[in-house]
């Protein structure tokens, strides 16, 4: 009378050869990444909805769903333990930290080889990931190094936050002798982890605790190996084709249609099928430079109102779509008194008349929640850029050379002109600003705010869109009811507070086990 | 109600002649005694030569070989003619009368021959009938002749006629046909076994035609019970039963719908009337588990089966087996009540040809009211305080000024624009020789949808076949082979909303001032640019389900003594489904630029499925000293169903118009398939003992093993008990005059415990699971993956439930009174429930079920019946009301303490509480004006809800802050405190009433049907306005709160823009948790029988029309548009009404 099931191998005769561990080895991988459906909510902490999206709730974007959606109220002051976005941020790792467990404890009953070796690491590099996420935005968390039970797993204690990077740190130290260099990557495997992969999560651990030194030497490793190299187009390296470029130390990795992923369709405009979601904010709009390097103003007579990117740090126009640009072959157009679909209005269109254009090959068509592109988790530019400010952190001497061979590096890929400024105390913002322009909507920003402790200063910012020309001036939304100098639409802003940098433990998990109230 | 005795020989009534009432045998024995030989024609008993050579052969042996080779007809009483007697008969050419005196020569036997039929009685009998007649022919007597048919028009074989206060009688002929001498002023009493006795005045008339009217109510009633038949009086268990012809000769489409309300404890609800779909959920005493699903078993002719696969025309009789005792016999997944559907069989006589049609059509019994495109606009500005519509393009939606921008589009008008006509057509066939009955029939239904191209047709052919082989073995053959097939629209282009009821979603959800279609008559974009209704329901896209099924059961019967039946079935069913859905590119104009969007899609699936079955019984019956009536089953099943599939899908089609798979683009081609596997192995025995029929007893146990659980708890016994007293049968009553209006009355109880095994097919096996969620890409090319998601439980077992119950039944005055009321409680424990949310995210799997948590249903069942006739009219009453209170008692492992003190999952299961409950915010009206708001936040923060303080306006509601962490109100409502539980949506109370009447050839029939104690909720793109871009209907409009008069309470709170989370005036909560108590006119029915002597000189025995309404009028407290059954938040189907005229024949 026995029956079993037709499409999976019985757990007890699965760990029996190379081939079933390199199946689960896929498995850690994928985790619960969603593929070739709009991800509504995170999925996994490398999905497109927990990096790309989460930028818009930091001051550079805005996301459409406002501050009702679970994703908003995160930053905008209504953070309770319930909400469902940090429920699954929470959940998400500790289900792949799980497998991970599992794999590591069993995938020498296969036997030794340095394949086994090598998949034993990246599980483990998987796992001091998932770990590093959850430090990095709940502290204090549980650190599991082992399979439990049920019993077991319903009653374990927290550990601080330091305990866990110290874990994080010490299996990526760890790793990077037993990963593959990404120059004996063969092409085949792009999207498995590195050494670079780990060091960068190495690195960044180490920022969160404060360690420059060793952050710096992390990133000063992956310099010095060469392996790596800043992609000729900033715009291109976003493209499915850019994949491959060497730019990219680790990225979700995704193929039209087999595992494509829904950007397209959450962040196009309306004229193209998509839901507006991501969107841009003034104080994004506002960072990017002139193209001498000047600062932005809207009184500078370089400011063309008819093409808001004119003159402007080429990266602008490479990120962000406006009134008036050309997006997939016709101009996007939501000025309220147009007839366009995507005026400003109710719904589902741009909250600022900013929308995204990173990522988005244009000649791409397909269908919109199948796209081949790909989530940028680490990349070089992100190395220099913290290879920088950890020396600069760590208080050491900043260098012209210093800034040629990193900063400056960045800057010259967009024809922009190179910083001089030494002095740390600016140098500080022009990194940070560089940051948040360099790697805007790659969902570094709410952990870059976090770190640096200006969350709640940068987050509490009124939220503008772009200026908006009308004769009936009852269509702008102003911030209550003043018109704005700059014509600008209104967005909104947010109440965040002291304290909400650190996530509560979801109240389902405090519920099962009190140790974690 | 089985009738078995309808059209059955006479021998055969007398056979069961022992099971029936003393005061009843005597009667029946009397009349068929004085059965007289009058005027009966002669020829062709004298005409007719006979030959026979058959040695040590029975009386009836021989009787029987007469009748086969010649017309004649034997009607004896086998308690007063020896018929076992062995004999040797050798005879050529001889008349029957000359056979007869060979066979009868030394026996106290004489004959009488009327025509073809033959009556057989013992010696003195006659001598005592002849002095009678001698008697009766000293008066002034008259002849009377007439003919006795059934509703049908069907001869009456064998009924009594009597005339009243004497004992003079007759019986009816094979062809219903009797004559009598009675006195001038005589009164007919007439009556049969199953029938209403009727008396007629024979005052100034020679002929009588009789119609005899079904009882329906008698104390002979039979029910279905698990493998066998039983009289509805000796039943211990809880059954309730629906007579098949309460489904004959209707106009419907489900055997479900027409379920709805008839039984008590039985409750049906459905999603709406989405054609094809209508399989609701039957749900038997409440809901009886959070686990394991708790569906009803349903048996049909004793293989599982659907309901909405049968065709309700060759349905004999449906029981619902509600208590463990009359459950127990299918152990292992009767917990949740077994519904045993039993379809028609032949009977001997001449061939039956019956038609039964109609055409009707359907319309939504209610359907939401948008607004118009302008009221939308100018609503949405004032929800948002800035001008997203100028004036001139509000005014453009009304005068149509700006064509391709601004119109008026109705789309919920659009999607609903199908005509919802619908028609039957059933013919059946039945008859049979003395060996081999049949039961043929054909049945045709074509039910359009109310949306365009949503179509769903069901062909089914029967045949039931039953062939005697020798007196000891007989065989019964049952094949069915129906061909279903749904059609429905899909949606087109990019829109990620599919299917039929994501089209309707969209309908609902957007406005309409997007022109569908543009001045130079290319499609507009719509709302968002993914088109409109208009141009989806015009494209090629579709979905289409045909399914073809064979059933077949052969069933072999042997009788080695008398009493003993062994009893061998084998059934095979197969299914073959394929179900294909194609989304077709859309070419849409946006500013001038025709794009098209897409791509198209084609997604093809097949799955077949192969069930098979062995069950052999064993029953022996037998009364000893005519006292103890012992019925014994024992048996043993074994069932096996496999399935396997194939899917496959491409997109980029070329053209819309080749859907199908090669014609796709090869680049982007999957494909996938697997199946399941089940297996049942089970012991069954039953023990019934009576007592005179005074005392009733039953024992039933089940030994049940499948292959969903592991090898050490695969088994698992399911016992029950339960007595009954028929109070009615004491002879203090049955003696007392005065009570002699008791007909019955019956207590009974019964205990037993019941299984459920209805969770996945593997649930205790711990896998590495494949599958397209665990492959990943690496450099471009998808890998595939494995993973481990899932905790089993390696001791899984059966969930369990322990029922008890108790009733009460009495019939009384005949049938003017009969009521039944019941007592039950249902224990469920070891519940198959899945504790995700007590398993911490720590441990990294999702928990299969495991066996924790109980679960309680309690609760009452009211039956009423009246029958009466008055003059020519005759009428019933039919009332039954069931109260039920489930309560979830503990979720054992899954138990989770939370916040506020309540027990349970946290999300949809507290400890206490029923089912299905909405857990959410309690309000109190909305805010009156901003002092209002000033004073509230003054002690309730509520900025949890969506808006602080600063953001909060008047007609926003207010929400009660009811606990904090010390156990008394915070100041703040939020979600870990202030929930509570606001209603559920399982009915306290279910009842239906229905009543019948005839006169003279008409016939009517009124059924209501309602539930109460229940909730109900619409929300989102059904509840909320704008919600998610969404539009706005018209109750909304007129009923939000308006700033210039303000009220406390209104119908809907202010108008905003939600977005699409909940924000402060759409959380969960008791402003929109609704009373979803109704009373719905289920059904009315009128029909006319012609007379049948305008038919005297046809082929047509008997035609009927009729006109029915189903669903036409509900009294509910929904708003405007909505269906009190509906719980939705955007997908829905609207309820159906049904105006239909049908027809039926009988040749």
């Amino acid at each position: 009378m026995d029956r079993y099931p037709l499409t999976a191998f019985g757990e007890d005769d699965f760990f029996t050869s190379e081939e079933n561990a390199r199946l689960a080895i896929v498995g850690l991988y994928r985790g619960e990444i969603d593929i070739n459906t709009p991800e509504y909510s995170p999925s996994d902490w490398w999905g497109y909805a927990a990096t790309i999206l989460m930028d818009g709730i930091t001051d550079m974007g805005y996301d459409r769903r406002g501050f009702n959606n679970d994703i908003g109220k995160l930053t905008s002051g209504g953070l309770l333990s319930s909400n469902g976005n940090i429920t699954r941020l929470y959940q998400r790792p500790y289900r792949r930290i799980s497998s991970c467990n599992r794999f590591i404890a069993n995938v020498d009953k296969v036997g030794t080889s340095n394949a086994v070796s090598r998949m034993k690491a990246e599980a483990r590099f998987i796992r001091a990931c998932s770990y590093f996420y959850l430090a990095s935005y709940f502290h204090d968390v549980p650190l599991v190094t082992e399979p439990l039970t049920l019993e077991e797993a319903n009653n374990v204690t927290k550990s601080s936050r330091i305990e866990v990077l110290n874990f994080v740190i010490k299996e990526l130290e760890e790793i990077v002798e037993l990963l593959p260099r990404q120059k004996d990557l063969p092409g085949t495997e792009l999207g498995r982890a590195t050494a670079q992969a780990a060091l960068v999560f190495l690195a960044r651990t180490y920022l969160l605790t404060k360690n420059y030194t060793a952050a710096a030497a992390a990133c000063k490793k992956i310099i010095d190996w060469g392996d790596n190299r800043l992609h000729s187009n900033y715009q291109t390296l976003f493209y499915p084709a850019g994949k491959t470029s060497s730019e990219h130390i680790f990225t979700t990795q995704h193929i039209d249609n087999e595992a494509g992923y829904a950007l397209p369709q959450h962040a196009f405009p309306i004229k193209d099928g998509g839901w507006c979601l991501v969107n841009g904010t003034s104080i994004l709009y506002e960072s990017y430079d002139f193209l001498d390097g000047t600062p932005f103003s809207y009184d500078d007579p370089q400011f063309d109102p008819d093409n808001l990117g004119k003159n402007r740090d080429p990266r602008l126009d490479y990120t962000l779509i406006y009134e008036g640009a050309v997006f997939r072959g016709t101009k996007y157009i939501c000025n309220p008194e147009s007839n366009s679909s995507d005026r400003f209005g109710a719904g589902q269109v741009t909250q600022t008349g900013y929308l995204l254009r990173k990522y988005f090959d244009e000649s791409w068509t397909g269908d919109l929640n199948k796209y081949g592109g790909m989530v940028p988790i680490a990349r070089y530019a992100d190395v220099l850029l913290m290879y920088l400010e950890a020396e600069l952190e760590a208080g050491n001497t900043i260098t012209q050379s210093l800034l040629d061979q990193t900063i400056n590096l960045v800057r010259a890929r967009v024809n922009m002109p190179s910083i001089t400024d030494t002095n740390p105390i600016t140098l500080r913002d022009k990194i940070r600003k560089e940051r948040m322009i360099e790697l805007a909507f790659e969902g570094h920003r709410l952990w870059d705010l976090f770190r640096w402790g200006i969350a709640v200063e940068r987050l509490n910012l009124d939220m503008y869109g772009a200026p908006v020309y009308v004769t009936d001036q009852s269509k702008i939304k102003m911030k209550n009811g003043q018109p704005d100098p700059y014509k600008r639409w209104y967005a909104n802003t947010r109440a965040f507070k002291t304290g909400q940098e650190v996530w509560p433990i979801p109240q389902a998990e405090q519920n099962i086990n009190p140790n974690l109230r | 109600m089985i009738n078995p005795l309808n059209k059955q020989r006479i021998y055969t009534l007398y056979d069961l002649l022992n099971k029936i009432p003393v005061a009843m045998r005597i009667t029946l024995l009397l009349l068929c005694v004085f059965a007289f030989q009058l005027y009966s024609e002669q020829t062709y008993s004298q005409q007719t030569k006979i030959s026979l050579n058959m040695k040590n052969s029975s009386i009836e042996k021989i009787l029987q070989t007469i009748e086969e080779r010649s017309e004649f007809y034997f009607l004896y009483n086998s308690k007063l003619i020896n018929v076992d007697r062995k004999t040797n008969i050798r005879v050529k050419e001889e008349s029957i009368a000359s056979v007869l005196n060979r066979l009868f020569e030394a026996e106290n036997v004489e004959y009488e021959v009327k025509g073809t039929q033959i009556i057989l009685h013992p010696k003195e009998m006659n001598r005592i009938a002849s002095e009678l007649i001698a008697e009766a022919l000293q008066q002034q007597k008259k002849q009377i002749a007439g003919k006795i048919t059934d509703e049908q028009g069907e001869p009456v074989i064998g009924a009594n006629i009597i005339e009243k206060g004497t004992t003079n009688g007759t019986v009816t002929d094979i062809n219903g046909n009797f004559s009598l001498r009675v006195e001038e002023d005589a009164v007919l009493y007439i009556s049969y076994i199953g029938y209403l006795d009727q008396e007629i005045n024979a005052i100034g008339r020679t002929a009588i035609d009789v119609i005899l009217q079904e009882d329906t109510r008698t104390l002979e009633e039979l029910v279905v019970v698990g493998y066998g038949i039983q009289k509805k009086v000796n039943v211990v268990g809880s059954i309730a039963t629906v007579d098949g012809k309460e489904l004959d000769g209707r106009a419907q489409s489900s055997v479900i719908s027409s379920l709805t309300g008839k039984m008590p404890g039985v409750t049906i609800t459905q999603a709406g009337g989405r054609p094809g779909e209508q399989t609701g959920t039957i749900r038997v005493r409440g809901i009886g588990s959070f686990g394991a699903t708790p569906s009803a078993l349903i048996l049909i002719d004793g293989i599982p089966g659907n309901l909405t696969d049968v065709n309700p025309n060759d349905i004999a009789s449906i029981s619902v087996l509600k208590d463990a005792s009359s459950a127990a016999i299918y152990g292992a997944r009767a917990a949740n009540g077994v519904v045993l559907v039993t379809t028609k069989m032949g009977s001997e006589g001449k061939v039956a040809v019956s038609y039964n049609g109609y055409a009707g059509v359907n319309k939504p019994t209610a359907l939401p009211e948008m607004v118009n495109t302008w009221e939308y606009a100018e609503g949405l500005n004032r929800a948002e305080g800035i001008t997203r519509f100028t004036d001139a393009e509000i005014q453009a939606m009304k005068d149509g000024s700006m064509p391709d921008l601004f119109g008026n589009d109705n789309y919920i008008k659009e999607v609903f624009s199908g005509n919802g006509f619908q028609t039957g057509h059933d013919l059946s066939v039945t008859g049979g020789s003395e060996r081999s009955h049949y039961y043929a029939s054909f049945g045709y239904l074509n039910q359009n949808g109310i949306v365009p191209k949503n179509n769903y047709t069901r062909y089914t052919g029967r045949l039931n076949l039953t062939s005697k082989f020798t007196d000891k073995l007989d065989m019964a053959v049952r094949l069915r082979a129906d061909n279903v097939k749904t059609e429905e629209p899909n949606t087109a282009g990019s829109i990620d909303n599919t299917r039929m009821m994501g089209l309707i979603q969209s309908s609902l959800r957007f406005p309409g001032y997007r022109p569908a279609v543009l001045s130079d008559g290319s499609w507009g974009g719509g709302f968002k640019n993914f088109g409109t209704t208009q141009a989806w329901l015009a494209s090629k896209s579709l979905y289409e389900r045909p399914v073809v099924r064979l059933n077949s059961t052969v069933q072999f019967n042997y009788r080695p003594i008398e009493g003993l039946v062994i009893s061998a079935i084998g059934a095979y069913n197969f299914a073959s489904t394929r179900e294909k859905m194609f989304k077709a590119s859309l070419p849409i104009k946006i500013d001038g630029v025709e794009i098209v969007l897409g791509p198209s899609r084609l997604e093809e699936q097949f799955y077949n499925t192969a069930y098979k079955s062995f069950q052999g019984t064993v029953n022996y019956m037998k009364t000893f000293l005519e006292a103890h009536n012992i019925d014994l089953l024992a048996g043993y099943s074994w069932e096996d169903e496999m399935q396997r599939n194939v899917e496959a899908s491409r997109d980029n089609f070329p053209s819309n118009d080749l859907p199908y798979l090669t014609a796709g683009s090869p680049e982007n081609q999957q494909n996938l398939g697997g199946g399941y596997d089940w297996i049942i192995q089970s012991f069954f025995g039953r023990l019934q003992y009576n007592y005179r029929e005074r005392y009733l007893l039953e024992s039933t146990l089940r030994y049940d093993g499948s292959s969903r659980f592991p090898v050490n708890e695969r088994f698992g016994l399911f016992p029950s008990a339960a007595i009954g007293w028929r109070l009615s049968e004491e002879n203090f009553i049955k003696d007392n005059g005065k009570l002699d209006f008791i007909n019955n009355l019956k207590f009974k109880a019964s205990l037993g415990v019941l299984g459920n095994n209805n969770i996945g097919n593997y649930a205790y096996q711990s896998v590495y699971a494949l599958g397209s969620a665990y492959n990943y890409p690496f450099g471009g090319t998808m890998m595939q993956g494995a993973r481990l998601t899932t905790y089993t439980d390696p001791n899984l077992k059966w969930e369990t439930t322990r029922t008890t119950d108790a009733g009460f039944e009495a019939i009384l005055w005949n049938g003017i009174l009969s009521a039944e009321i019941s007592y039950f409680y249902r224990y469920t424990y070891d519940i198959l429930y899945t504790p995700n949310a007590s398993a911490s995210a720590i441990f990294g799997l999702n928990m299969s079920q495991v066996n924790t948590g109980e679960l309680s249903n309690r609760g009452w069942e009211f039956l009423l019946g009246h029958q009466h006739k008055i003059g020519n009219v005759r009428y019933g009453v039919n009332a039954n009301f069931s109260y039920i209170k489930n309560k979830v008692e503990t979720l054992g492992l899954g138990d989770v303490e939370l916040a506020n003190g309540l027990i349970g999952n946290g999300s949809d299961l507290f400890l206490g509480y029923p089912m299905q409950p909405y857990y959410g915010y309690k309000t109190d009206g909305v805010f009156m004006d901003q002092a209002d708001i000033d004073s509230w936040f003054a002690h309730t923060d509520q900025s949890a809800m969506g808006a602080n303080q600063a953001n909060t306006k008047p007609g926003d509601i207010r929400y009660l802050d009811i606990t904090g962490p010390d156990g008394v109100p915070d100041g703040k409502v939020d979600p870990t405190y202030d929930k509570v539980y606001l209603g559920s949506r399982i009915p306290k109370y279910t009842y239906g009433i229905s009543f019948n009447a005839e006169y003279k050839g008409f016939d009517a029939n009124i059924f209501f049907q309602g539930v109460g104690g229940v909730s109900g909720l619409l929300n989102n793109y059904a509840g909320f306005a704008f919600w998610s871009e969404g539009n706005i209907q018209r109750w909304q409009y007129e009923g939000a709160f308006n700033p210039e008069n303000p009220t406390r309470y209104p119908k809907y709170p202010r108008l905003s823009n939600p977005g699409n989370a909940a924000g402060v005036n759409t959380q969960l909560s008791d402003f929109f948790v609704r009373n979803a108590s109704y009373l719905r006119l289920k059904n009315v029915q009128i029909g006319y029988t012609i007379p049948r002597h305008l038919l005297a000189n046809t082929f047509i025995s008997n035609i009927r029309i009729y006109a029915a309404a189903e669903n036409p009028y509900t009294w509910h407290h929904y708003p405007p548009g909505w269906d009190p059954e509906m719980n939705s938040s955007g997908e829905f189907y609207p309820f159906l009404k049904t105006y239909t005229f049908g027809l039926n024949i009988k040749f």
